[in-house]
Order: structure tokens, then sequence, then C-alpha cells
């Protein structure tokens, strides 16, 4: 006869046996495929389709598979080794573009690149109203200069704009714009049709498990210089801490937007390197030009000065971020340097009596959370800031759809008066962030979130957007930013870093200088 | 018997349809508007119309809610909102996936949890019962999220025996399974443990125990056999409930470990607005909780031979 305490003993030793047992015969491990990367990120793509897509980390990702038909560098010139359209001419007017397109590149289906399929992807997904491109105001309100695009024959390819249009090439070379397979669209019914994720990139596309993991292969007949890894694998992993400890254990090699407060850590760790660039997220806090104290662009002044943005930087953001001396980064066609806004409460609190709020004023203040980085913590900051020269603010901490919907509203209905909101240049030409915010319509027709009012600066921008010549626009932009900045429609803040770290074994992995993206072409792995 | 359970069946159709309509009612009335995260804070007003229209959203409530129920007819949950991909596959996946864990966390607890109770109750005052009940305090106030990081700090980081988080392939390959278990199994035990031991003892002191004991029964025929299966009823409600809990899903393990359960998929649904989703795991939902309330009350019927159904 057993006791009751053997009993009880054994069943826990066979319960643990079986887990213990189960454990070891799995965990044999079965031989990696060669240079296997794996990259954890902390959301899912939620869709594969870069016209829906809102992710630039899943876009940029993507890109590896897609690609642009342009690559260009600083300075606007096309990159011909790296292009799939190698060389452009204009006509005198600025209205006619023609490409010559590379030969002998396959898409991954099989099917050859060519001009019908850039006329293709141009007319039958981006310029197609029937196609939703959520993004696509961003993009000169989805490519409204183009008048239609046609293929000269095989290898090029024309566009025909309805007026000049200067930052046509930085838009073709935007890394959300690719040239998509006709055939496999056609095949599915159409261009909005569900299909798997063919391009002509260094990386094929193999699977897509919803919240789980995105998985692409080496593309062995690319075109161009084929990357080191064989395989890439980028698992979604919500939880900050966990993806650091999946890095730690070695689960994972590279990590992109680690958690700030390990960065410190991570750099002083022989085996990780830690890279971080300056990008083109911009961070700034947005005022209702046509409410109340915000009409005056003397308050509007005020709110910068009042706010001390360095030590945000410093202290809130621990160093992940640059304070901003323009509205748009230097690698932006377009930049110049004007200044950045200094910290001074004192000239804050005489501005506002200037413009007759010698107490203050109260106002409600909306934030995300989460969205973007201490998105919620340099609000909070931000409100102590204001409180010092007097300004009341009341946070409003939203989630993403209800601020969406707060921030959209029409001028009569809208009750946006301060908001933390941010902005990623995705075009590397100014005229990106200067038509969105300013030149172009209010919310919700277009995209400026201030209701913004000076006619004589929207003016100066369409005229800009539509100067073929690159320097005169260049002297437009001058003029146009000094303006702006002066006014302070909204107080630009600061730009955020883009941050990866991984695994010394890793090479290629890039952080670009685009808000949020980074560029996986040359993605290897030596040793280990 | 037989009629009973018909009944609850049928019963259960007025509550699923109930339920249907509070969350259709419910997930409608939040602010935010799912065209408007979909098109983004970027697009015009006509691609957030457009959108609007290609999801059905411009319609009448009530219509909206008539050809949810007429699609539910045909076992068709609609349309994600956001993925464009059928609902019903995406659920039955993601329940699998918790399914998985929900199972073999429920593997290691209720032995492991009853058999620390009886242990406590038998011995109750002495060392092993204090001990037990410490450990069950613990198990019961660890919060999951701190338990499971702790188990992947231990055994993936600084041990690297198992893997951090994420799902293997297949996807009931222990490796990946047996930490986001163990943190789920941490409260059950500790529960189960508390209740097994409070359970047996209230039973212990019933007069049929003295009367079995006076009759000469042994000690393991009194504990084992009259004790154990009166004990069993609130144990049985609490374990077949939390199986329940456990199939919806817990949001805080699967996000830790990154699990592809349930639990995420629904918070994130309900985060974006995507109404079919949130729809569609509600309704799954009910029906889990249906079906192991009518279980454990069947069961009842078998462990207590007073209880008939009628």
């Amino acid at each position: 006869m057993i006791s009751k305490i053997k009993a009880a003993t054994i069943i826990i030793i066979i319960v643990v046996a079986g887990v213990v047992g189960g454990v070891l015969y799995l965990t044999q491990t079965a031989p990696k495929p060669e240079k296997l990367v794996t990259i954890v990120y902390g959301s899912d793509p939620g869709t594969l389709d870069t016209l829906q897509s809102h992710s630039a980390t899943w876009t940029s990702i993507f890109n590896s598979v897609q690609e642009s038909l342009l690559k260009i560098d600083s300075e606007g010139n096309i990159i011909p080794s790296k292009s799939l359209a190698t060389s452009y001419e204009v006509s005198p007017d600025g209205m006619i573009y023609t490409f010559k397109l590379r030969k002998g590149v396959k898409f991954h289906d099989g099917t050859p690149f060519n001009a019908s399929a850039v006329v293709w992807s141009f007319m039958q997904r981006y310029l197609n109203k029937d196609v939703p491109f959520p993004e696509g105001a961003g993009f000169a309100n989805r490519f409204d200069p183009i008048k239609y695009v046609e293929a000269v024959d095989d290898y090029t390819v024309r566009f025909y704009l309805k007026y000049p249009y200067g930052p046509l090439l930085a838009n073709l070379a935007s890394y959300r714009i690719v040239i998509f397979s006709p055939s496999t669209y056609i095949r599915a019914g159409g261009p909005n049709a569900d299909v798997p994720l063919i391009g002509t990139g260094p990386f094929k596309f193999v699977e897509w498990k919803l919240n789980e993991r995105v998985v692409l292969e080496r593309n062995e007949e690319y075109w161009g210089e084929k990357p080191g890894a064989t395989r890439v694998v980028i698992k979604i992993v919500p939880e900050a801490t966990t993806r650091l400890s999946m890095l730690l254990a070695g689960d994972a090699d590279v990590v992109l937007a680690p958690p700030p407060a390990e960065i410190p850590n991570l750099r002083q760790n022989p085996n990780f390197v830690v890279a971080d660039v300056p990008s083109t997220r911009g961070i700034m806090v947005i005022m209702n030009n046509q409410w109340g104290p915000f009409k005056d662009a003397r308050v509007r002044q005020a709110v910068n000065y009042a706010i001390d943005k360095e030590a945000l930087v410093k202290n809130v953001l621990q160093g992940l971020a640059e304070v901003a001396d323009s509205w748009v980064t230097p690698n932006v066609f377009g930049y110049i340097s004007l200044g950045k806004w200094p910290y001074d409460p004192a000239k804050a609190k005489q501005l506002l009596a200037e413009a007759g709020y010698p107490n203050g004023f109260k106002a409600t203040f909306a934030t995300p959370s989460g969205r973007y980085l201490f998105d919620l913590q340099v609000a909070q900051a931000i409100q102590a800031y204001l409180r010092d020269v007097g300004i009341d603010v009341e946070l409003l901490v939203q989630d993403w759809p209800t601020f969406v919907k707060h921030l959209t509203a029409p001028i009569n209905e809208t009750k946006m008066q301060m908001a933390l909101t941010g902005y990623g240049i995705v075009v590397m030409d100014a005229d990106g962030v200067l038509t969105s915010y300013f030149g172009g319509p209010w919310v919700p027709q277009g995209n400026s979130l201030v209701y913004y009012g000076n006619e004589e600066v929207k003016a100066m921008i369409k005229q800009a957007r539509e100067e073929p010549d690159p320097k005169v626009r260049l002297q437009l932009y001058e003029r146009i930013m000094r303006i702006l900045w002066e006014e302070q429609p909204q107080a630009l803040l600061y730009f955020q870093k883009n941050v990866v770290v991984y695994s010394k074994n890793i090479k290629g992995m890039v952080p670009s200088n685009i808000a949020d993206t980074y560029d996986i072409t040359q993605l290897d792995r030596v040793g280990g | 018997m037989l009629g009973y359970i018909l009944r609850r069946i049928v019963l259960a159709i007025p509550v699923i349809i109930g339920v249907t309509i509070i969350v259709f009612a419910m997930v409608r009335f939040l602010p935010g508007d799912p065209a408007k995260v979909i098109a983004g804070i970027a697009a015009t007003e006509e691609e957030v119309e457009t959108i609007r229209h290609q999801l059905g959203l411009d319609r009448p409530v009530w219509e909206q809610y008539a050809s949810f129920m007429w699609s539910l007819l045909r076992l068709d949950l609609g349309k994600s909102m956001f993925t464009g991909k059928p609902v019903l596959p995406q659920l039955v996946e993601t329940l699998q996936n918790t399914f998985v864990l929900a199972v073999v966390s429920m593997v290691i607890a209720v032995p492991v949890g009853i058999v620390i109770g009886i242990i406590s109750a038998i011995h109750r005052g002495k060392v092993i019962d204090q001990v037990a009940i410490v450990f069950s305090l613990f198990g019961v106030s660890m919060p999951a999220f701190w338990l499971g990081l702790m188990l992947i700090l231990l055994f993936a980081v600084t041990l690297r025996v198992l893997p951090a988080g994420g799902i293997g392939t297949p996807s009931w390959d222990l490796r990946y399974i047996i930490l986001p278990a163990l943190t789920l199994a941490a409260h059950l035990i500790g529960v189960l443990a508390r209740m097994t031991r409070s359970s047996v003892l209230s039973v212990l002191g019933q007069d049929y125990i003295r009367t079995a004991r006076a009759k000469g029964a042994t000690e393991y025929l009194v504990n084992y056999k009259h004790a154990l299966r009166n004990a069993m009823l609130p144990v049985t409600t609490i374990t077949g409930l939390y199986f329940g809990y456990l199939l919806s899903g817990t949001v805080l393990t699967e996000t830790v470990f990154a699990w592809p359960g349930m639990g995420r998929l629904l918070v994130n649904a309900i985060s974006n607005r995507d109404y079919p989703i949130v729809q569609g795991a509600v309704l799954i939902y009910s029906l889990i909780f249906i079906t192991v309330n009518l279980i454990v009350d069947i069961l009842y019927a078998y462990i207590d031979p007073r209880i008939r159904y009628e």
C-alpha cells in the first residue's frame, strides 16, 4: 500500500519527468540553414501592400523585395549602378521625363522587368483612384503632377507631367514607391487583388504569419550585388524586454529600435554594436492657428521659447534625438540651417504679455501614448514648461484612433488646440513637408494640421514645387523656410534618431536616415 | 440528463445573440474611426470615405448588424479591416496556439496543485503544510508579467537552454511552450492548492468521515475514496472556469513571450478598432465559456450522485 506522500511524489515526478524528457528530446537542434539572420521588431506589418502600409519600418524592410525605380544621391543624381532606371533626360520645359531602364532584370516570379511593368505600376496602382493609397497625400497628392506614363520601347519609359514638378526624381526614388510585377495582379484579378509579395529585389518573400514572423530568402538571380545572408527571419515580439532577452540569449541577431534605457549598457557590451543615425522623424507641438491665442504668432513663438529642447533631448529622450535647426534634416533637398530656437522663458512671458496674455491662458494638449519615442513623457515635460510661463494646459492622453480623429476634424468642428505629433520625411525633398503641413489644404481634405493661413507663403510653396530649376527652388525654399521659422505655426522641437543594435557577427545592418527605416539589402553574417 | 443537456444548448442561443448585440454596439461606441485609422493621419477626406465605403461602415448600424448575422449563419465572420484576410481562419489559428498553451499549463498545474492541496490538508499544521501555503501564496501573487521575464532571464539568457520567446515550428514544439506554460501554471497552482486544501479540510470535518473511520476504514480509504471525491466539487468548478479563462488567451503572458495567441490578437484589434475581429473573437469566447460551463455541470453529476438534472 502506497502512502499518500509517496503517491503524491510519484505524480509530481511523472509530470516533471515527462516535461523534462520532452524538452530534452526536442532540444536536439537541427542544423541551421546557412547564414540566417534573425531580426526582432515590435509590431506586425499589417499588410504586404506598400500602398496600404503605415509602417515605415516594414515598408523599408520590404524594399529589399520590391525595389524603387531609382536610387539617388544627396544631390539628387541617379546612381546608375544601383538603380533600375540607369539614366534620364528632361525636356527643356520640364514636362517630359524619359528614363532608360536596366536590361536583363527579372521579377521573382520569372516575368521580365521592363517598361510595361513600370507603366502598369504607375497607371494601374499609384495613379489609379480605385486603388486606395492612404499615404499618397505625401506624394504630391498621389502624383497629381503626372498626366500619364507610357512605354516608348521595352526599356524606355516616359513620364508626361501636367506642370513642371521639381521633386519628381526624389519621389520616384522613395522607398515607398516600388515597381510591381503586373502579372501577379492581373492573374489574381486586378490592381486591388490580394497577391504575394513579388519584386525585383535582393530578397524574395517566403511567408508572413500574422503576429508571428516574416521570412525572406536571398534572390539568387538578383541583378545587383547579392547580400551575404541567405535567409532573413523577422520575428514579431511586442515586449521590448523580451526582444532584448532574445538578443542577449543569442536567439536574435538584430533588434530594431531597442529600449532606450538599455542602450548605454549595450554600448558597453563588446558582443554587440549599437548604431544610431539622425533620422527625418521630426516631433512638434502643433497649435490651431485659427483658434484664440494661437492666431497670434507671438504666442506661438512664446510656446517654443518656453520649452527647453536641449533638456528634453538629454533627459527625457536620453540623447536619442537632435534639437531641430530647420524644418528638414541636412540630407533633404532644400535644407538650410535656420538656427536652433533658444530656450528663453523670460522672453516667452514677455511675448505673451505683448500679445495680450500677461496672465497666460488655458488650452488642451492632446498626446498619443507609445506612438513616438517617450511621447507621453515629453508631453508631460512640455506641460510643466508651459505652466512656468503661465500657459495652463490640460493633457488629453488618447489612444491612436481617438487621437487621429481629434487631429483631423474640419475647422468648424475641431476641438484641437494643441497637440504633440510628428512627421517622417519620406521623400528627400523639402516640398513634402512644406506642402503637406503649410501649402496644402487643411485637414481633413489635406494635411495641414495647424489650419495654416498665410496665403502668400502658400503661393510661394506652390511656385517652388513647380519650378524645374533646382537653383531657383533652393532660393525660394530659403525664403519660405525663414518666414515659417519666424511664424512658428507649429513648434518643431527635435528629430529622433534611428537606433539599431546587433550582434558583432552581423554586417550590413544599416539604419538609414529616413525616419524609422532600415536597409537590409546588404545583410550578412560573419563567424558565429 | 440528455434533456438537461439539450435544454442548456438551446438556451445558449439567446445568450450568444445577446452577446453579439452588446459587442457590436459597444465597439461602435468607442471613439475613433477604423476608416481613419486605416487611412492614416495624412489621408485626404476622399481617401477616408473610399475606405469607409469599402468597409461598409457608411451603412446604418442595424444594417451592418443584419449583414453580420446573416454571414454568421453561413459561418463567415467577415474580413479583418486591417489585413483584409478572413477572420475565421485567423481566429482558428490563434485559438489553436492558445489551446496548446492552455492545455500544457493545465497538465502541469492541475496535478501539482491538487496534490499539494491534499498533502497540505492531510498534514495540516505541520511544516509541509506551512511550506505549501507560502509556495501557493507566491504563485498567486507573482504578476505573470514579472514571472515571465524572470524565467526568460534565467533559462534563456543566463542558462541558454530555452528560447526567449516566440513559437516554434510545429506549434507544439515544447521548448517554446514550457516557459509561458509555467508562468500561467504558477498562478493556477497557487489557486488550486489553496482551494483543494480548504475543500478537503472542510470535507474531512464532516460526520460521514467520522463514521467511516468509526467503521474501521483505513486512512487511505478515508482520504482518497471518501474525502477526495466530495472535495472535488469546488475544485472542478475552478479548474473548468480557469481552462475557459486560459483559452480566452492571457494577454500579458502572450505579450511577454511573443506567443501569437487570441489574447494579443483581440487586444490589438480593439486598439485598431478592427470590428470584425473583435466581434468574431468575443463570439468565440462566449461559445467557449458556455461549453466549458456545460461540461463542468455535467462533471458535477458524475462526481456527486446527489446532483441530478431533471
